[in-house]
């Protein structure tokens, strides 16, 4: 179990708490925050705010014999040999692979088909993606991942992995969007604007406010701050919380505002 | 980055054999010693702290133990210096007796070279098996010049080997990389 208590991340002060064996999805609109926070979380980046089972996490030896940190963008694996890298991985890093697993995985979503053919055999980006995710699923750890779909367009791929996710269970996901995560977490926190936001229940409706011509001074006039996940960029737009009282949701209608309810993953639509 | 770091030292430890072939007339000077060893022990420190941010954090390898390894591998390289510069001075001091001035000079030039390429092998990669190759090579290389007078030639040959040791460790030594 991994607790964050009062972790103070530019203006975000975080609080959670991660159980073992919860898929949890983590998403902003910064890349660099997201990443502070998952090696923060990993143990890698140093903090005093983090907890493993009431331990500090950072630098622990236990947390780190426990889980792995990949940032699946990057490559790290440069063969699909799993005789290898099982080799490599209990010789280096003391890790329970599965190797049987891994050849299924490899299989099933054709990684070998996803290489250039030029003087050295190399992975595309997304046969990489793949070949992070499938490796990483193969490790029996609490499992970090770093935008783990980022590359993948094949609605099977990533839908497989998704499956292999639920089945696997014990993954922190940095996400570069939400859509393709529907149905794969139990607990989504959102760094919006302003604030950290945790879902349990991603059925949850958020409220997008369109249609206003100061969508700025309508915030600050009926005290949405507190409700408030994002203001969209392209559109004079606002998501909040389904939390309007009907006072509030009145004046927004007389101001002629259009308030459409959306499910949660959707939200990326309206930014 | 490795690719290129290990260009790079190859690139410099030929760049120095070159100097010294221009520096060095006749008489060994043992500051290029220190200087090689410095070199060396700077490559090797920048290599390391590179490292640390590595993918052996996320893997499992805490900062602490990646901290001890790099303590006994420092260790490692500062003991392999000490080893090869006692070895070379007591070569130079022997073939100082036996040999002519030109010779002594391409026999000096090239061990130095060799010493930095195993150094810098070793720093790299951290692998013994590097080193064992770039010394067999530089044995070679040295037995060479004892018939190839031709100061070229032998800077080709050199530059060959060095070329063909990465080559053959690629082939010999292929294994699974956990990239860093």
């Amino acid at each position: 179990m991994i607790e964050i208590k009062n972790l103070k991340l530019h203006q975000y002060t975080i609080n959670t708490t991660i159980k073992e064996n919860q898929n949890v999805g983590i998403y902003s609109r910064q890349d660099q925050l997201l990443k502070e926070l998952l090696l923060i979380v990993a143990g890698i980046n140093p903090s005093k705010n983090c907890f493993y089972y009431q331990k500090p996490l950072f630098d622990d030896e236990t947390y780190f014999k426990e889980r792995i940190y990949m940032d699946c963008e990057k490559e790290y694996i440069n063969t699909l040999k799993a005789n290898r890298i099982e080799e490599v991985l209990a010789l280096k890093y003391h890790k329970v692979f599965h190797q049987e697993q891994f050849k299924k995985y490899v299989k099933d979503l054709r990684i070998r088909c996803e290489g250039t053919y030029q003087d050295e055999y190399k992975f595309t980006k997304v046969g990489n993606q793949l070949v992070n995710l499938c490796f990483g699923l193969c490790i029996f750890s609490l499992r970090l991942f770093y935008h783990p779909f980022s590359f993948l367009q094949d609605r099977k791929q990533y839908e497989y992995l998704k499956n292999e996710m639920r089945i696997n269970r014990g993954n922190i996901l940095a996400l570069e969007s939400l859509q393709k995560y529907q149905g794969v977490l139990d607990t989504l926190i959102i760094l919006s604007n302003q604030q950290v936001y945790e879902f349990h229940d991603l059925n949850t409706r958020l409220l997008v406010v369109k249609g206003l011509i100061d969508s700025e001074f309508v915030i600050d006039d009926l005290e949405l701050k507190n409700i408030l996940l994002f203001k969209s960029i392209h559109q004079d737009a606002f998501i909040i919380r389904d939390e309007l009282t009907k006072e509030k949701r009145k004046k927004l209608h007389q101001m002629k505002a259009e308030i459409l309810s959306i499910p949660v993953l959707k939200l990326e639509e309206y930014l | 980055m490795k690719k290129y770091s290990v260009c790079i030292y190859f690139g410099m430890t030929l760049l120095l054999m070159f100097l010294v072939d221009i520096l060095l007339k006749e008489e060994a000077s043992y500051s290029l010693y220190i200087l090689s060893l410095t070199t060396g022990v700077f490559s090797f420190l920048i290599g390391q702290m590179y490292s640390l941010k590595d993918h052996r954090l996320g893997f499992g390898k805490t900062r602490r133990q990646l901290e001890k390894e790099f303590i006994v591998h420092l260790g490692m390289v500062i003991l392999f210096s000490i080893v090869s510069i006692a070895l070379n001075y007591l070569f130079i001091f022997c073939i100082y007796r036996v040999f002519a001035p030109q010779i002594r000079m391409i026999i000096f030039t090239y061990l130095l070279a060799l010493y930095l390429g195993m150094l810098g092998l070793l720093v790299q990669n951290v692998n013994i098996k590097y080193g064992i190759f770039i010394f067999i090579g530089g044995v070679m290389i040295l037995v060479g010049t004892f018939f190839i007078p031709n100061r070229v030639i032998c800077d080709v040959i050199l530059a060959f080997f060095i070329v063909l040791f990465y080559i053959l460790n690629k082939i010999l030594f292929r294994k699974i990389q956990l990239r860093g």
